[in-house]
C-alpha cells in the first residue's frame, strides 16, 4: 500500500503557513518605516512641562513657585478657519486673522500658559482641532519683592537672570514627554505607554535657599521707594549685610520690577541690580577705608591733627570742601566725623600710589565680588601709573575710581567685623531634583585687612559721625551707630557733571559688637537736597528703626522671641 | 483495479481522519492563544488606563499641593501682611516702646534657682544693653 506524498490539504496548508508566517514577520519585525508612521497614527508625544525648583528665602518661605497652567495650541489637519471668530476677545486679533485662512503645518499656538479664566472661556467653546497641553508657569508670590535677586525666567521655564540663571542647572528640570493614544479625529485618549525614546525627568527641579530675609528686604524696599520719591532721585539701592559671615540679609535695587509682569522686564533700566550692577564713585563713604590704607601703614597718627582749608592745590588740581569754609584744626577722627575733603587730600598724597593701589584691591576693589548673582560689575580702578597729579588726592576723597555698592558694603563689613574681609553670599544652601544638597554656602574669609585696632579705631571715628559728625540725620536713641556719609559728583566722559550727585550712608550696629551692615545709595536726586546727610541717612535710620521692629516682635522658628 | 483504486481513497480520507484531529487541536490552541493574547491585552489596556488614573491623581495632588505653597507663600508675603494689618486692620508701628534686655547670667540657672542679683543702670552699650528705646512715635506713617 503505498501512500500519496502529496495531496491537496498540503497545498492548503502551505499557503495557510505562508500566511502565518508573513503575518508574524510583519507583526513582529515589522518595516522601521511602516512602524514610524503607524506610531505617529496612533500615538501623540504630548511635552509635559515639570515643576521648575523653588527658591526660598532664610525662613523657608517660597519666594518662587512654578503652579499648573494651561496652554493651548491649534493642529491646522483638524481645524476649520470659520471656528476663528469664535476666538475673538479671548485671544489676539493678528491670531485670529491667521487662524481665519488656510495654516500650513500641523503646530500653531494659540495661547501660552494662560490665565485660569481664558483657560476656562476656550475649554468652554470646545473648538474641533484646539488642544489643551498642561504646562508649569513661573510665579513670584512677593511681586516686585527681592526681584533683582530672584531674577525671571523665559516662558520656557529657562533662567534669564538673578538666581534662576546662576542656578538654572539645579533649578530647571527638563520637559518631559506623555505618549497617548489617539483616535481618528485627534482627541487624545487616556491611554499612555511607556516611552522608550525619552530619558525620564525628574518631577520636580532642585531648590535654592537664599541667605534673604523678605521681611527686612520689604522694609528696605519700602523705604528705599519712598527716599527716591522723596528727593525725586533716578536710582537707588541699599544693600544689608551680615558682617560677622557675609550673609546678604536683604539686597533693593530701584528702578524695581514685577517678574510676573513679562511687560516690565522689557525695561533693562528697571532690570538692573544697582547693588552689583551699577558702579558710581562713592564720595566720602571711602573715606574711613583710605584712612585705615594709611593708619596700618603708619602714614598717619591716630592723634595726628591737620590744617584743614577751604581749599588746597594739589599738584595740577584743587581739592575744596564740600561746605562753604574750611574746618581749621581737625583730628584725623574729626576728619571722618566732619568728612573734611583738603584733610583726606592730605593724607592721600602721603600713600605713595602702588601701595594705596594694592590695599584697595585688597580691600576688594577692581575686581568680582564674588556674589552668586550673574552681571556683578567688578568696578574702575586704574593703575596706579595713571595716578598722576590730583589723582591721589581724589580718590582719597573717593571720587576718580567707581565701585559698586556691594563692594563698599562689604569693606565696611571689614572695619565692623574687626577687620576681616569675608565674601559676600545672598545663597545659603542648593539642592538637586533629588534632595542631595549640591552646595553650602558658609563664611569664607579671604584676607585680614585691617588689624583689629585700627578697625576700632576706624569703629570709633564712625560712631563720632552719627553723634557729633555729618552722619546726625542717622541716629537712633538707645542704638550706637557708626556710620559714613557719602557725597559725590556723578562724572560722565570724563568731567563732573554739574547738579548731579550720588548721595550714600553706610554703616553698622550696634557698633560695640556689629549685627548689621546698611549702605544706602540714593542716586542724583533732584529735589535741592543732594548731602548723604540729607538725603541717604534719613533713610537708613527708617530702615533701622522697621528692623528694630520687625525684631521686636519677631519670633525665630522655635517660637521664642529673636531680641 | 477498482478495489486497487478505493484502497487509496480509504487510506487518504483514514489519514486525513488521522490528521484532523490534530489540525483542529492545534487550530484550537492557537485560536485559544490568540484569545489568551487579545484577552491579555485588554487587561494591560486596563491596567494602563488604571496605572494612567493613578498618575493623573499623583499629579493632580502634586499640582494641588505646588498650588497651596504658593496660596501660604501669597499669604505669608511681608507685601501682604503689611498692607493687610495697616489697612484691614488700622495697625501702626509700636511707639514708645521698652526693651529690657538682660545678660545671661542674670536668669535662673540650670537647676532652676534663680540668682538674686540686683539690677543696676549699666551703660547702653558697652556693658550690654540694658534697654532699648525707640522713642520715636511712627503712627500714621
Amino acid at each position: 500500500m503505498k501512500r500519496r506524498f502529496f495531496s491537496p490539504w498540503h497545498i492548503i496548508f502551505l499557503f495557510f503557513g505562508v500566511v502565518i508566517y508573513r503575518l508574524a514577520v510583519l507583526q513582529l519585525f515589522p518595516d522601521p518605516r511602516v512602524e514610524s508612521q503607524s506610531r505617529r497614527q496612533y500615538w501623540s508625544h504630548i511635552p509635559v512641562s515639570t515643576n521648575r525648583g523653588m527658591i526660598y528665602d532664610r525662613d523657608g518661605n517660597a519666594m518662587a513657585v512654578s503652579v499648573p497652567a494651561s496652554s493651548f495650541f491649534v493642529d491646522p489637519a483638524f481645524w476649520d478657519s470659520a471656528s476663528a471668530h469664535q476666538l475673538k476677545g479671548i485671544i489676539p486679533d493678528p491670531l485670529i486673522q491667521t487662524l481665519s485662512k488656510p495654516i500650513p503645518g500641523r503646530f500653531i499656538w494659540l495661547a501660552r500658559k494662560a490665565d485660569l479664566e481664558v483657560a476656562d472661556r476656550i475649554r468652554a467653546l470646545n473648538i474641533k482641532g484646539v488642544f489643551e497641553i498642561e504646562e508649569k508657569k513661573r510665579l513670584y508670590p512677593g511681586g516686585s519683592l527681592l526681584s533683582h535677586v530672584l531674577g525671571f525666567c523665559d516662558i520656557d521655564d529657562r533662567g534669564l537672570s538673578g538666581t534662576e540663571l546662576m542656578w538654572d542647572k539645579e533649578l530647571f528640570s527638563p520637559p518631559g514627554i506623555r505618549v497617548l493614544a489617539k483616535d481618528s479625529s485627534g482627541q487624545m485618549l487616556e491611554i499612555s505607554r511607556i516611552n522608550h525614546d525619552y530619558a525620564p525627568s525628574p518631577n520636580e527641579g532642585g531648590s535654592v535657599f537664599l541667605t534673604i530675609d523678605s521681611r527686612i528686604q520689604f522694609v528696605v524696599e519700602r523705604r528705599l521707594e519712598e527716599a527716591i520719591r522723596e528727593h525725586g532721585a533716578r536710582w537707588g539701592s541699599v544693600v544689608c549685610m551680615d558682617p560677622q559671615n557675609g550673609e546678604v540679609i536683604s539686597m533693593a535695587s530701584w528702578p524695581t520690577f514685577d517678574p510676573n509682569i513679562r511687560e516690565d522686564l522689557k525695561k533693562p533700566a528697571n532690570i538692573l541690580n544697582n547693588c552689583i550692577g551699577r558702579t558710581y564713585e562713592p564720595g566720602s563713604t571711602f573715606k574711613p577705608l583710605i584712612l585705615g590704607v594709611g593708619l596700618e601703614r603708619g602714614m598717619v597718627g591716630p592723634n595726628e591733627s591737620f590744617n584743614c582749608p577751604y581749599r588746597i592745590k594739589v599738584a595740577d588740581g584743587h581739592i575744596t570742601e564740600a561746605g562753604n569754609s574750611g574746618f581749621g584744626k581737625l583730628t584725623a577722627t574729626e576728619i571722618i566725623s566732619k568728612s573734611s575733603n583738603t584733610g583726606m587730600a592730605q593724607i592721600g598724597i602721603r600713600i605713595k600710589p602702588f601701595d594705596m593701589y594694592h590695599a584697595l584691591r585688597e580691600w576688594g576693589f577692581g575686581k568680582p565680588s564674588g556674589i552668586e548673582l550673574p552681571g556683578s560689575e567688578d568696578g574702575l580702578l586704574a593703575s596706579p601709573e595713571q595716578w598722576r597729579g590730583v589723582v591721589p588726592s581724589n580718590i582719597a576723597i573717593g571720587q576718580g575710581l567707581a565701585v559698586t555698592p556691594l563692594q563698599l558694603t562689604t569693606a565696611i563689613a571689614a572695619i565692623a567685623n574687626g577687620g576681616h574681609l569675608v565674601r559676600p553670599h545672598v545663597v545659603s544652601k542648593v539642592m538637586d531634583a533629588s534632595g542631595n544638597t549640591v552646595c553650602v554656602e558658609e563664611k569664607e574669609h579671604l584676607r585680614d585687612v585691617l588689624s583689629p585696632q585700627v578697625a576700632r579705631w576706624l569703629n570709633r571715628a564712625m560712631v563720632e559721625t552719627v553723634l557729633s559728625g555729618t552722619g546726625q540725620g542717622a541716629a537712633v536713641p538707645g542704638i550706637s551707630i557708626a556710620a559714613k556719609t557719602g557725597t559725590a559728583q556723578v562724572a560722565e566722559r570724563g568731567q563732573y557733571l554739574k547738579g548731579r550727585w550720588v548721595s550714600s550712608f553706610a554703616g553698622f550696629w550696634p557698633s560695640s559688637n556689629p549685627r548689621y551692615v546698611l549702605h544706602v545709595v540714593i542716586g542724583e536726586p533732584s529735589k535741592g537736597k543732594y548731602y548723604g546727610g540729607d538725603v541717604a541717612a534719613p533713610a537708613f535710620r527708617r530702615i533701622l528703626e522697621d528692623m528694630m521692629q520687625i525684631e521686636l516682635f519677631a519670633e525665630d522658628q522655635t517660637g521664642r522671641m529673636v531680641f | 483495479m477498482r478495489y486497487g483504486l478505493e484502497v487509496p481513497e480509504r487510506s487518504v480520507s483514514g489519514s486525513i481522519r488521522k490528521i484532523c484531529p490534530y489540525v483542529v487541536a492545534i487550530t484550537l490552541c492557537v485560536f485559544l492563544l490568540f484569545t489568551g493574547l487579545g484577552v491579555l491585552r485588554l487587561y494591560s489596556f486596563r491596567l494602563e488606563c488604571r496605572l494612567n488614573s493613578v498618575n493623573r491623581q499623583i499629579e493632580s495632588y502634586n499640582n494641588h499641593r505646588v498650588l497651596l505653597k504658593h496660596e501660604l507663600s501669597t499669604l505669608l508675603s511681608p507685601v501682604r501682611l503689611f498692607g493687610f494689618s495697616k489697612e484691614e486692620l488700622g495697625m501702626t508701628y509700636a511707639s514708645n516702646v521698652r526693651v529690657l534686655k538682660v545678660d545671661g547670667g542674670y536668669f535662673a540657672n540650670a537647676a532652676g534657682q534663680q540668682e538674686e542679683v540686683p539690677l543696676t543702670k549699666t551703660g547702653p552699650e558697652e556693658e550690654g544693653w540694658f534697654y532699648f528705646f525707640l522713642e520715636r512715635a511712627m503712627a500714621g506713617e
